[in-house]
């Protein structure tokens, strides 16, 4: 853990680099610049409290008032797309980035941190957006926001972890990127986002207890909405799957990548 | 110092992406891929200082070994030692980004190579002086030409001060000015006790640059010694090659041909001086292009050329039998026009195109006519010399005094 940190540190400067290059490159050349990725989540938080709560007018029984399936979602919404964007992106990090794999000796690690580091980013604006939208909405300021914070920070070793595993597939197998696609569409709609945990039936339950991103959006929902802390051992668990998943995507990534230029 | 022990690179080759799934699946108990071996027992040492240049045709393995002396790719046997920092010229301009400014991609490039933020910022004014781009850096890459981008490119690789340079035909893009620059640059490093690999097709830099040449082909090392009889090797064992293939193949679709075929050619052949057939030559050489034709009906005033083309397409000399004023026989049926000529050409490549037609040029009657029947590469000789005319001038300096000595020099190449 810490021989990883080290060589991070080392690196920063280059992660850094890739990580302000993933995100301005998106919007390069745009008038606009990165303030889109501002727009982007306020125009679909706005989009969403509109259809949801005014047109279609749906309320959850838990908790009344007018904005709240929109709250609900969102707030479900910010932390899977950030995992989503992660490991997307890492999937096909390594074959998009083929002319640096084949032509220099660097960390090529930087390039999946960077796409992480970006996507926390970019969450952060998003909840930056739901805070906003709280104080305008419900008069109500989060106090317990902070603490999403080493929340998103694991879950970044989560997807990191997967992120790994699915770029070093997709080297010797391209057809990864479009199974990852597939499969995250389907975790997100068996992750309780657009419907409370609570409507899964109960032989389907287990599915809350095996799936980090369902307790995520469980956990982002009663720090921000309700504000209630999350309970420890559920955290040291997530906690434990997380740093096991990076841990585990990590020695699988490193272990193969000495292959990676023949096959690029 | 770098050395490399008893390399040998094996690539899998797979037929298709479902076989590498097949394999994956029978967990090593069969196997679905054939080997290709890149490359077999090479050893090689290049000393402090040393210049060594990595000859030899496409795919004999020249660029894999430069990658694996970069450490860019591991070898399947063997191993490198490397003493001091390396530097590698294989692909100039990794990870530009045309959006982005070219600061921006001097700042990326260079933090891919393991530069700091505060070693980027103190190399960057060297950086941006030897580009020469100036206001430019400042714009996004996209507006840069290309000769512009690879000057930016080249400034960053050389900024890093490596104690083992490796280059793979990075020297053949960019104006001939920047060329040059590269090449006062590498003897700057040569000077310094760089140890330099230089891949290269271009035979007269390895001649000018490396103290030493290695020959590659087919992934195994066939000479190693001086530049001069590696290169002449090189150039023999390419002739030999040349020799044995077909030159003209009917069906190949980069001959354009048309004609009646009431008289067809059977070749267009190449030899040089002494009567081998091939197709490198060495400029001034005293070469012979035979075109062979074979008459099914009767012609009218039938007349046999050839015109040679560089590489861009542009004529650069033609010539018929009717405008030398000699005529062929009606009662041939088969026979061989043999146009012997000094090659008096530039270095670089050409073609042949051959025709039969009738009388001063195709455009009446023509016969057969075979675009770029052969093609053929011109090595440069001693003295050098710009273009594609070799006009051989008597050069001399003639002193304002009159009374003066004046200093004559024959532009002739010395006797081999």
């Amino acid at each position: 853990m810490i021989a990883v940190w080290a060589r991070s540190l080392k690196f920063r400067d280059l992660i850094w680099q890739m990580t302000l290059r993933e995100l301005r490159g998106r919007y390069i050349g745009s008038s606009m610049g990165l303030f889109w990725s501002v727009i982007h989540p306020l125009i679909t938080l706005t989009v969403w409290t509109f259809v949801f709560s005014y047109i279609l007018n749906i309320r959850f029984s838990a908790a009344g008032g007018m904005t709240d399936f929109a709250l609900y979602l969102f707030c479900g919404m910010v932390p899977f797309l950030s995992f989503q964007e992660t490991v997307q992106n890492c999937t096909v990090s390594i074959t998009g980035h083929s002319s640096l794999i084949k032509n220099l000796v660097f960390a090529s690690k930087s390039i999946h941190v960077s796409i992480a580091l970006a996507a926390v980013i970019t969450e952060l604006i998003g909840l930056g957006i739901l805070t906003l939208a709280l104080i305008i909405l419900r008069q109500q300021f989060p106090i317990y926001l902070p603490l999403v914070l080493p929340i998103a920070i694991i879950l970044m070793f989560f997807s990191l972890g997967l992120g790994f595993v699915t770029s070093t597939l997709h080297v010797f197998f391209r057809d990864t990127a479009q199974l990852v696609s597939v499969l995250l569409m389907v975790w997100l709609y068996l992750t309780p986002i657009f419907y409370p945990a609570h409507v899964l039936p109960g032989h389907l339950q287990f599915l809350l207890y095996i799936n980090p991103l369902a307790y995520v959006a469980n956990i982002y929902r009663s720090i921000i909405l309700v504000g209630d802390l999350p309970s420890t051992a559920g955290f040291l668990i997530f906690l434990g799957v997380s740093l096991g998943t990076f841990f585990f995507g990590y020695k699988i990534y490193t272990a193969n990548y000495p292959k990676f230029i023949d096959e690029l | 110092m770098i050395k490399v022990v008893h390399l040998t690179k094996t690539f899998r080759v797979y037929q298709r992406p479902l076989d590498r799934i097949k394999e994956a699946l029978s967990f090593g108990r069969k196997s679905f891929h054939t080997d290709f071996t890149a490359l077999s027992g090479i050893s090689l040492e290049v000393n402090r200082g040393e210049t060594v240049g990595l000859i030899g045709p496409n795919g004999s393995g020249k660029s894999t070994l430069l990658k694996i002396m970069a450490g860019v790719m591991l070898p399947t046997r063997g191993h490198v030692i490397r003493e001091g920092r390396v530097g590698s010229l294989i692909e100039l301009g990794t990870g530009f980004h045309p959006e982005f400014t070219g600061r921006s991609n001097v700042y990326m490039n260079a933090s891919l190579m393991g530069f700091s933020r505060q070693e980027i910022e103190s190399i960057l004014p060297e950086v941006i002086e030897f580009s020469g781009l100036g206001q430019f850096i400042d714009r996004p890459l996209k507006t840069y030409s290309s000769g512009m981008w690879v000057r930016l490119a080249f400034s960053v690789a050389i900024s890093i001060n490596p104690e083992i340079l490796l280059i793979d035909e990075a020297l053949a893009v960019g104006d001939m000015l920047f060329s040059q620059r590269c090449i006062a640059k590498i003897r700057e490093f040569q000077s310094r006790g760089v140890s330099v690999i230089l891949v290269s097709h271009d035979l007269s830099a390895v001649k000018t640059l490396c103290d030493r040449a290695v020959l590659l082909d087919g992934g195994r090392k066939l000479a190693e010694g001086p530049p001069e009889g590696i290169s002449s090797y090189y150039i023999s064992l390419m002739a030999e090659r040349a020799a044995s293939e077909n030159i003209i193949a009917r069906s190949d679709k980069a001959h354009r041909r048309y004609g009646s075929y009431q008289a067809e050619i059977e070749s267009v052949e190449l030899y040089n001086s002494s009567g081998q057939r091939t197709n490198v030559v060495r400029s001034g050489d005293k070469c012979v292009i035979e075109v062979a034709v074979k008459v099914s009906r009767e012609l009218r005033e039938p007349s046999v050329g050839i015109l040679i083309r560089d590489r861009l397409g542009n004529e650069i000399f033609g010539t018929n039998t009717y405008l030398a004023g000699l005529k062929i026989s009606q009662e041939l049926k088969s026979f061989t026009v043999r146009f012997e000529l000094d090659m008096n050409l530039g270095h670089s490549n050409y073609s042949i195109t051959a025709a039969v037609h009738s009388g001063r040029d195709h455009l009446g009657q023509c016969y057969d006519w075979i675009d770029n029947a052969l093609a053929f590469q011109v090595l440069p000789t001693s003295p050098e010399f710009q273009g594609c005319a070799r006009l051989e001038p008597l050069i001399s300096i003639v002193p304002s005094d009159p009374h003066a000595v004046v200093i004559r020099g024959a532009h002739e190449a010395p006797a081999e």
